[in-house]
């Protein structure tokens, strides 16, 4: 009973730091636990719905040498800093959006793995076919919306990404078999 | 007369207060490391449950931390603090009829207290009693007025005798 008097007599400061703990060690906790870019390949998903973790515990399943972690972000993430959005080394993005985005892209036109696939203008390589309703990784990312076929899907190589060597010249080569998993994922 | 306050009293105050400081270092020591051995095991599987897990921990130990803080470690230390203020004070003897009211008051920054009315030769005084050491002259009163002889420092009850009226 003494107990509960003396807590309710600072209740406030209870709350105050529940919110602070909160707060706080969540900004700390993100901020330990990631790892630096040249260990970590970034994707971003722009879909009607994500499994984001689970997409990424599948990716790092075959986890390219050197690489960490795989990270796997739905576009809202990047709402507050757009900073991890640019700097992202795959993104997947509907064929309407493309050109909106062009800048942040390198083209995948020429690569090997682009070869019997369909590269957009931008230099996309097609991830989801609308006509056939299938695509890769299709068991995650829900690509139609309900009731609807929705449209085609690409696979991008970020522009700054530094593990597209092959698209952009710099790093290493990281994001590619991220890449290959990700369009032949059924 | 009972004396409420005794020489050895902030020796054993100190004792307690360093063992309730050591016991908060520890807990908030030990949440830490908790919480940084969460962050060593956290992969992409397991990442929420662990952040949710070591947010908890973090939170929890602090509300422990500044209870015992607040309530154990502060508390002995004002209690020593006014413990040693009432051994070295000057006392003044009065014989009143004393009542003790209901209800405990916290000082800020220093110890609680109960309240007392001394009636002598037709005055009230209002004279306070540390609460830890409330209970025998509470009990010696036994909820009624009674005449006792007291030892007053500052205001505080340092020493009593209820004089027994129906010999």
């Amino acid at each position: 009973m003494r107990i509960l008097k003396n807590i309710a007599s600072q209740l406030h400061i209870y709350l105050l730091w529940l919110f602070a703990a909160a707060l706080l060690w969540g900004w700390i906790f993100t901020f330990v636990t990631d790892t630096r870019p040249e260990k970590k390949v970034t994707v971003f998903v722009e879909a009607p719905a994500c499994l984001d973790r689970e997409l990424a515990i599948e990716l790092e399943k075959t986890m390219p040498e050197g690489i960490r972690m795989i990270k796997v972000h739905p576009f809202t993430y990047a709402m507050f800093d757009e900073s991890t959005l640019l700097g992202a080394d795959l993104y997947v993005i509907p064929a309407s959006h493309a050109a909106d985005y062009r800048d942040s892209f390198a083209s995948a036109a020429g690569l090997p793995l682009a070869e019997g696939r369909t590269v957009s203008p931008e230099g996309g390589i097609r991830i989801y076919e609308a006509a056939a309703g299938t695509g890769g990784a299709d068991g995650y990312v829900t690509y139609a919306p309900p009731g609807g076929t929705g449209e085609d899907y690409y696979l991008f190589f970020g522009v700054k990404s530094i593990h597209a060597a092959a698209v952009n010249g710099v790093g290493d080569d990281a994001a590619l078999p991220v890449a290959e998993r990700l369009l032949d994922m059924r | 007369m009972k004396q409420l306050y005794r020489p050895e009293d902030p020796g054993i105050l100190k004792r307690k207060h360093d063992a309730a400081a050591a016991a908060v270092w520890t807990i908030a020591a030990g949440a830490l490391i908790a919480c940084v051995l969460f962050c060593v095991f956290t992969n992409t599987a397991n990442a929420e449950q662990m952040e949710l897990l070591s947010v908890a921990v973090f939170a929890a130990a602090g509300w422990v931390v500044i209870y015992l803080s607040t309530f154990v470690v502060a508390a002995l230390r004002y209690e020593r603090e006014h413990t040693e203020r009432m051994l070295a004070a000057e006392k003044t003897s009065l014989t009143a009829r004393v009542r003790m009211e209901k209800g405990t008051v916290r000082i800020h920054r220093s110890i609680s207290v109960r309240r007392l009315s001394a009636t002598e030769g037709g005055k009230t005084r209002r004279l306070y009693v540390d609460e830890r050491r409330a209970r025998e002259l509470e009990r010696a009163l036994g909820g009624e007025e009674k005449l006792c002889q007291l030892d007053a420092a500052g205001g505080y009850v340092t020493a009593f005798r209820v004089h027994d009226e129906n010999p």
